[in-house]
């Protein structure tokens, strides 16, 4: 596809994005030349930040939560955690940074050629938030307390979205 | 009369057929089921992936079972590098079991309420074949002992 009719999909997914944020009452922050989303939690009911970007080069589009990161004597426990929680879920997943320790919650979707409802954009966004709110305070408890692998296992495996 | 979301779905495997159509792959339809199984030759190995159009959840959902399986005394390094592949990975992620060392990777789209386009849906595919295919032979590297866990994390950090 041209990056003309990329971009044109862009924007047309864009303004629905931004209509079903403003009937959905979200207060956020746009950058509309380059198709991203700021959603702060200090004027909204979550109490994490939340991101929403365009890629127009593969065309999809991606929500991203941050979640925690893993301090260096932690970084394996860690890796065991976020694989324990990204098992089986539909959409969605922790993506973790073995050499920084930062994870963060990534959901996306593709657009190309297509237009989007309002159904999938809130969708996307209350379902990366309830994962988030559902699996944060686990995964934080697992890098930071001194727990066993298998205790991390079951500490995070227990969890149901 | 049939409902809003069966019609959704079988458009969007009417479009899934006509994104298969034009690749060579081999292809096994199974259409009461909305789900097609098929079969990709990588760079590096066969690849076998299955798509559906999942009905109940407006989604359409892609899997693909690895070869590769981490041996018991490598599972850690096995959550570590894929994680380390999520990370890079734009769309998409590894479903890494740490009781049996087994790894998938899964793809989703929703749908609700709209049409996938057939484009949307080849680059799924695509996206896919070229994700599975540019990990999964150094996946079996680190299980093998011929990568590290640092050489792996170093070359996909982005």
């Amino acid at each position: 596809m041209s990056e003309k009719t990329s971009v044109k999909f862009a924007k047309k997914n864009f303004k629905t994005l931004c209509k079903t944020l403003d009937q959905n009452k979200w207060k956020y922050e746009k950058d509309k030349k380059n198709f991203k989303i700021n959603i702060d939690p200090d004027f909204n009911d979550v109490d994490f930040n939340v991101r929403i970007s365009f890629n127009t080069g593969l065309e999809i589009i991606s929500v991203y939560i941050p979640v925690s990161t893993a301090p260096r004597d932690r970084r394996e426990i860690a890796a065991i955690a976020v694989s324990v929680a990204n098992y089986d879920f539909i959409a969605g997943s922790f993506d973790y940074n073995c050499m920084s320790g930062n994870i963060i919650f990534r959901m996306t979707s593709t657009y190309a050629d297509s237009l989007l409802s309002a159904k999938v954009f809130e969708y996307l966004l209350n379902q990366s938030c309830k994962i988030v709110k559902n699996y944060r305070s686990k995964i934080r408890e697992a890098c930071e307390k001194n727990l066993s692998e298998d205790g991390v296992i079951k500490l995070i495996g227990g969890v149901n979205v | 009369m049939i409902d809003i979301k069966t019609s959704l779905a079988e458009k969007t495997y009417k479009n899934l057929l006509e994104a298969v159509k034009d690749n060579n792959w081999t292809c096994e339809r199974h259409d009461d089921e909305l789900k097609i199984n098929y079969g990709v030759n990588g760079d590096f190995m066969h690849m076998n992936f299955r798509i559906l159009v999942d009905k109940d959840t407006d989604t359409v959902r892609l899997f693909s079972y690895l070869p590769v399986q981490f041996d018991e005394s490598k599972r850690t390094q096995g959550a570590l590098v894929t994680s380390a592949a999520n990370y890079s990975l734009s769309d998409g992620r590894f479903e890494y079991d740490v009781k049996d060392g087994s790894v998938f990777f899964k793809m989703t789209a929703s749908y609700r309420m709209s049409i996938i386009s057939v484009e949307a849906l080849v680059y799924m595919l695509n996206y896919s074949a070229w994700a599975v295919d540019k990990f999964q032979s150094d996946f079996a590297k680190v299980n093998g002992g011929s990568l590290s866990v640092s050489e792996f994390a170093k070359k996909y950090n982005k």
